[in-house]
């Protein structure tokens, strides 16, 4: 049954009816501590839809005209609220601006604006979800703590959603763009998040898939624990303050997708602790101040990936077991490994190493000799974090060419022991996205080499040309 | 005083300008520069990174290495005070501090166009190939070039001053000084912080990240090309035992300050007692 | 070869700056759980490990900081701080009144919190329905 499109004057003149008594479900007084879930919106804090929503029976679709709406809303029951002409959903910046609390519901093509306001304990958001099957689409959230909320609720659709995080505030005064609790079966797809807290939060919420989305210039792009069987395909997460972290997880499956240009003090393209059996395939992570770390994390593939531009390649530490990486192809990072802890029996085979340099004399792919990840100084770096200031600097390269001359050095190697003598076609990685625009800085002062060249040339044609020329020539030429 | 000090930066200026020495320097440092620039992009070209960052880190490489090579050898070898030449410049009713003043500031200068010269070719390669980018980056390693070639200018001439014509042994100390700067010196920290708890070990290591002349240069050139989060949480603890990010900056300029001006002092004073 | 003396005599004396444990301030973007490594991002249910000679250990959540002691306990002459969950000021652990609160979403979910005293413990919203937790089962990491 579908309610035909009502006139914006009758949704105005809604807002006028008398409040039912017992719209006070979200009662503000108790604590915060309980995760109280937060009912109708007070009377005065109502959005002029609501009214609409009441009237409505389950299973009606609900279309609103374009313009700007006022309140917060609760959805009660499974009917579908569509907009037309992207209406304006602005919050009563107190709390969530929409609150699905029933099974089956749908939103789809409006803005909603949070209006920063409302209570990270109370998980404020712009759209909060506590029930089964919801659908959220094509929606533009902004200025919300949450972008989207699901707080137990299983089997929700997110699709093709915006999320843009409120500028300039902490990341300890704001929450994540998609934040996914306890709730299981949920697929996550095309949405863009930019600018919250993390990306995407998932705690507790197993069998889940996540493709296509792309997260940006947040802290976590993806933040996740004690969430198993979830499958990551084709999305983006890129420069995040810390990257992408997983935690006390099985079986996670990533496919193509990037983890670009996660540079902070603490940033990982693919951070792993205590997870077990993930499966990571044709993904792109380049940039990154370190590219994938093990900690506590057993029997994990990796293949096909392209680790690129990273500080640091790999941080594997002695608690992981019997990880492997095969095909993947490792290109310009500054070290290929952070050991930390004495030893490993992670497995590296079939890899490409740019920076190998051997030849591959029969013609077989394969480079003649093994390469060799680990040495003395990564084994001290690994277990000394101080020890990053003198990566770069020439006493780092001679311990490692040390350790290529006289390999008792080393007691436990980690190898390579079949390296690819060429850079592999890995058709299925996804490309680099463009970077950001340059800084403005970089045409105006583009005239800097010509300068120097000019200078330099200027001093010693000038200086050699003294007038003094001709009696300092008498004394003799210096060194 | 001025006047004579820039005579004789004149004149020191003039000899280095002809010398073969510098010319090779500054064919060879703008080939290196033009080489790393060159290896620079054609590892990030595929992937369009780090374009300028990568780079610019690489010539850092490099000019941690080379200059304080040049300058210890190009400033041993000419400044140390041989019999004949320098007894008839010393002869002059000029305090000896003034003339050597003079000498290493025209040494400094010839030097610092080779320098010029080299990264001026490079800047214009790397601009050709993927554009104007990073300015400040690669002013960041001129700057830090510039500071190195003072600082073992000033450590050459306290060097040779104490050496009247025995230029081999001088040219001998310099290379163990640019041994100890460039890898001795880290190798012992090293060593020393592995055998030291956590704590302990990470204030070693900060420390002498900032004492050797040649770290501090580093670590300040890493710092301002990469951003604060250079070393990664390294950095943060180097941020937080300094006390912030001008801190850092102003622990780096001192370490490099110092090690001028007291090298400076020492030669001089050397100079003068000398008996030429 | 004077200057090189000279260079590790003024490491060695950076290298003794002690003095009795101060609590590090935490940097709420860029400082990481010494347990769970995530960034720690709110101070309100952290805690710190400083180990004489060691760098001090930090945590994001008092469940952290007994996970990790489980694994590896502290040295002798350790001093533990834990953030005031009202306030965030550090307080000493022996000087602290530590609650679980079943339910109460702390960072990696351990729902233990920290108070100065029982009564900013009372004050404080987010440890109503809590019951008293052993400081000795946290410094224990759990066991008996």
């Amino acid at each position: 049954m579908s309610v035909p499109r009502i006139a914006l004057a009758t949704l105005l003149a809604a807002t006028l009816l008398p409040v039912p008594a017992d719209a006070q479900v979200g009662d503000d007084a108790q604590p915060p501590s309980t995760g109280a879930l937060e009912g109708r919106p007070e009377p005065g804090r109502t959005s002029p839809l609501q009214s609409l929503v009441d009237a409505a029976a389950p299973g009606d679709r609900i279309v609103v005209p374009a313009g700007t709406y006022e309140g917060d809303l609760l959805i009660d029951k499974a009917i579908s609220l569509v907009g037309d002409g992207r209406p304006v959903l602005r919050g009563s910046g107190t709390g969530s601006v929409v609150r699905i609390r029933a099974a089956g519901a749908t939103i789809e093509g409006f803005d909603i604006d949070g209006r920063r306001g409302g209570d990270l304990g109370r998980d404020t958001s712009g759209v909060h979800v506590a029930a089964p099957r919801a659908t959220i689409r094509d929606c533009r959230i902004r200025d919300a703590l949450f972008g989207i909320y699901l707080r137990e609720s299983d089997d929700a659709v997110l699709e093709g959603n915006t999320i843009v995080g409120i500028p300039d505030r902490p990341p300890g005064e704001v929450g994540s763009g998609i934040h996914i609790w306890n709730s299981q079966r949920y697929r996550v797809t095309g949405n863009q998040i930019v600018g919250t807290r993390d990306g995407m939060y998932i705690q507790s919420s197993s069998h889940g898939v996540i493709r296509g989305n792309r997260a940006r210039d947040l802290r976590y792009g993806l933040h996740y624990m004690f969430s198993d069987d979830n499958l990551f395909e084709d999305n983006s997460f890129e420069t995040g303050a810390a990257g992408a972290a997983l935690m006390y997880s099985e079986r996670i499956t990533f496919r193509r997708n990037r983890f670009l240009r996660n540079r902070g003090f603490a940033s990982v393209g693919l951070l792993l602790k205590e997870c077990d059996d993930l499966v990571a395939e044709d993904n792109l992570m380049a940039d990154n101040a370190r590219g994938i770390f093990l900690e506590g994390s057993h029997r994990n593939s990796f293949r096909r990936n392209i680790v690129a531009m990273s500080d640091i390649a790999v941080v594997i530490y002695d608690s992981s077991r019997t990880n492997v990486f095969e095909d993947n192809a490792f290109v310009g990072n500054l070290s290929p490994l952070s050991l930390v802890g004495r030893r490993t029996d992670t497995r590296f085979a079939g890899n490409y190493w740019s920076d190998h340099g051997e030849p591959d004399l029969d013609g077989d792919g394969i480079a003649e000799r093994p390469y060799r990840l680990s040495n003395v100084f990564d084994h001290l770096r690994g277990n000394l974090t101080a020890a990053d200031l003198f990566a770069q600097g020439m006493a780092a390269r001679a311990l490692g060419a040390a350790e290529r001359a006289f390999p008792v050095l080393d007691a436990v190697p980690v190898l390579d022991e079949r390296p690819l003598a060429r850079m592999p076609r890995l058709a299925d990685v996804p490309d680099v996205t463009p970077a950001p625009e340059p800084a403005a800085e970089a045409r105006t002062t583009s005239l800097w080499p010509a300068v120097m060249v000019m200078a330099g040339a200027f001093v010693l044609i000038a200086g050699g040309r003294s007038p003094l020329g001709r009696r300092a020539g008498a004394q003799g030429g210096a060194a | 005083m001025m006047g004579l000090i820039w005579l004789c930066a004149r004149h020191e200026l003039l000899l280095a300008a002809r010398s073969r020495w510098l010319q090779w320097f500054a064919v060879i440092f703008a080939g290196l520069a033009l080489l790393v620039a060159g290896s620079g992009y054609v590892l990030s070209g595929g992937y369009g990174l780090q374009d300028f960052a990568r780079t610019a880190v690489s010539l850092v490489q490099l000019v941690l290495l080379i200059v304080p090579l040049a300058a210890l050898v190009f400033g041993s070898l000419t400044l140390s005070p041989d019999r004949g030449a320098a007894e008839l410049l010393y002869a002059q009713p000029v305090p000896r501090w003034a003339i050597l003043a003079g000498r290493v500031i025209g040494l400094f200068l010839a030097l610092a166009a080779a320098e010029l010269l080299g990264f001026g070719v490079a800047g214009l390669a790397v601009q050709y190939y993927s554009g104007p980018s990073g300015a400040s980056q690669f002013l960041a390693v001129v700057a830090l070039s510039l500071a190195l070639t003072a600082v073992f200018l000033a450590i050459a001439a306290a060097l040779a001053s104490g050496e009247p014509g025995r230029r081999a042994r001088a040219l001998a100390m310099s290379l163990v000084v640019w041994f100890v700067a460039v890898i001795l010196f880290d190798l012992a920290a090293l060593g020393v912080a592995s055998m030291l708890r956590s704590g302990a070990a990470s204030r070693v290591l900060m420390t002498a990240a900032l004492v050797n002349p040649v770290d501090a240069g580093r670590t300040g050139a890493y710092m301002a090309i990469e951003g604060t989060s250079a070393f990664g949480a390294a950095s943060l603890a180097l941020l937080r035992f300094a006390g912030g990010e001008r801190a850092v900056a102003a622990l780096v300029t001192a370490s490099l300050l110092l090690w001028t001006i007291v090298p400076a002092w020492v030669a001089a004073r050397r100079l003068g007692r000398t008996d030429l | 070869m004077r200057s090189i003396g000279m260079a590790l005599l003024t490491l060695a004396v950076a290298s003794c700056a002690g003095g009795p444990p101060q609590p590090v301030a935490i940097d709420l973007v860029n400082d990481v759980c010494a347990h769970c490594r995530m960034v720690i991002s709110t101070q309100k249910t952290a805690a710190q490990l400083l180990a004489p000679g060691e760098e001090p250990k930090l945590f994001d959540d008092l469940g952290c900081l007994r996970s990790f002691l489980e694994t590896a306990p502290a040295p002798e002459g350790s001093a533990v701080f834990v953030a005031d969950h009202l306030t965030g000021d550090w307080v000493r652990l022996e000087d602290a009144v530590i609650t679980e609160v079943p339910g109460l979403q702390t960072p990696m979910g351990s729902g233990l919190v920290a108070h100065r005293t029982t009564a900013d413990r009372d004050r404080d919203p987010a440890s109503r329905g809590g019951r008293p937790f052993d400081k000795a089962i946290l410094l224990s990491g759990g066991r008996p």
